[in-house]
């Protein structure tokens, strides 16, 4: 095998991005792959041209405990979290709010009317607020029902063939966590299971996204965020 | 099949730190790039194992990808199958040949050649050009690309001498080149 001839070499390549070429004729291929930039150029117009054929595969879905491994194995964010694009730049919260206290919470409590001796203000996790500030549900732990419960408190515009989905924002860069479809009246509760418990007890705050009918097809946010809430700081 | 453009937005953005952007990227590609893993290794863990890993590798190495150099799916996969390979290879002698005559209960569909070649868009080339070739040389290639077969695997799989096979894919290459080649001219 004359490795000088440039047909040689290119037929080389081929059958190295094929995966054919074997055993010593692959590792001295490699070794020259190393040092030769025309060799490299015939592997990537070799890779170029037959690569597009995994596009021909069936679609298949890995089960989600592939992402949940390598999302472990990149290990955590930096301590500054930069998060960009889409859904994360429209959180405006990371820049403009400051952190409220849980008196702030009680306050805020009595200025919406609401009656305070059903829930002792510890139990309160957010406001989540429109983009105007105004308050628009509150978010709070019913230790008695084991649940999650929130209450409207100004009714939300919505428009026919959208609904508003609610979003945990569990922190340290994950991925939200959809809690389910808002009410534009009255309250709604969802079942605080364990597993809710633990990620509550470490996340941001809340949410809300306006999303198609039944809410968002691919179980992360779709639409625009358009109320956000920073979770009260623990007592 | 997600657009490159998109991929190519989304691999920058990893390169930057953005884990969302990650996310996005894995939830687009992984289906493809999963489907090639199962196609190669024929069994769910080791695809789920390979797809892991090149996962990882992808995160770490995205602000060494070049859009100017490859299209984004064709550098996601090659580190996908150099992984694949290298676990066939790793492997190769603790399997015997039954396993691969056993192919159609490790994965529930396999695809086959002339399939995956209807399958890919008319306006590419590479779908005209393997179109275009014998239907065992055509056969050959498809099945050493998609599953990772040696010559020795393929001469038991199709039930051919081995110099034949080598010369099946030799020639199939060469005519692949001159026509993808002539395309691009």
């Amino acid at each position: 095998m004359d490795y000088r001839d440039p047909e040689t070499r290119d037929a080389l390549a081929a059958e190295y991005v094929l995966g054919t070429l074997q055993g010593a004729a692959r590792r001295r291929f490699e070794r020259l792959l190393a040092t030769d930039r025309s060799i490299r150029q015939s592997v990537e117009q070799w890779q170029d041209g037959l690569y597009p054929l995994i596009d021909a595969l069936p679609d298949r879905r890995p089960p989600e405990r592939v992402w949940q491994r390598v999302a472990q194995r990149i290990g955590p964010p930096p301590a500054v979290a930069p998060q960009t694009g889409g859904f994360w730049e429209s959180l405006t919260f990371w820049r403009s709010w400051g952190l409220l206290a849980t008196a702030a919470a009680l306050v805020m409590a009595v200025y919406l009317g609401l009656q305070l001796t059903q829930r002792a203000p510890l139990d309160y996790l957010a406001v989540i607020n429109d983009n105007a500030q105004r308050p628009t549900w509150l978010v709070w732990v019913d230790r008695d029902r084991g649940q999650l419960a929130v209450q409207t408190l100004r009714p939300p515009e919505l428009s026919a063939g959208h609904s508003l989905e609610l979003w945990l924002l569990p922190g340290e860069g994950q991925a939200p966590v959809s809690l389910g479809l808002l009410p534009t009246s009255g309250e709604t509760a969802l079942k605080l299971t364990s597993a809710l418990g633990q990620i509550l007890r470490g996340a941001d705050g809340f949410a809300v996204s306006l999303e198609p009918v039944g809410g968002s097809p691919t179980g992360q946010p779709t639409g625009p965020v358009l109320y956000q809430g920073l979770m009260f700081p623990p007592a | 099949m997600p657009q490159s453009e998109v991929l190519q937005a989304l691999l920058a953005d990893c390169a930057r730190n953005d884990r969302a952007a990650f996310e996005q990227l894995y939830r687009l590609a992984s289906p493809k790039l999963f489907s090639l893993c199962l196609a190669m290794l024929r069994r769910q863990d080791l695809a789920e194992e390979v797809l892991q890993d090149a996962f990882v590798q992808i995160w770490r190495d995205a602000a060494s990808y070049d859009p100017g150099r490859a299209a984004p799916m064709t550098w996601m996969g090659v580190i996908v199958r150099h992984r694949a390979l290298d676990l066939l290879r790793r492997r190769r002698p603790e399997v015997s040949l039954d396993e691969y005559e056993g192919i159609e209960e490790h994965v529930d569909s396999n695809p086959n050649p002339m399939e995956v070649v209807l399958g890919l868009s008319d306006n590419q080339a590479l779908k005209r050009c393997l179109e275009a070739l014998p239907e065992r040389q055509r056969e050959s290639i498809v099945e050493a690309f998609l599953r990772g077969l040696t010559h020795e695997q393929l001469s038991a799989v199709l039930a051919t001498p081995l110099g034949t096979v080598k010369s099946w894919i030799r020639r199939g290459l060469g005519q692949l080149k001159r026509c993808l080649q002539h395309g691009l001219s």
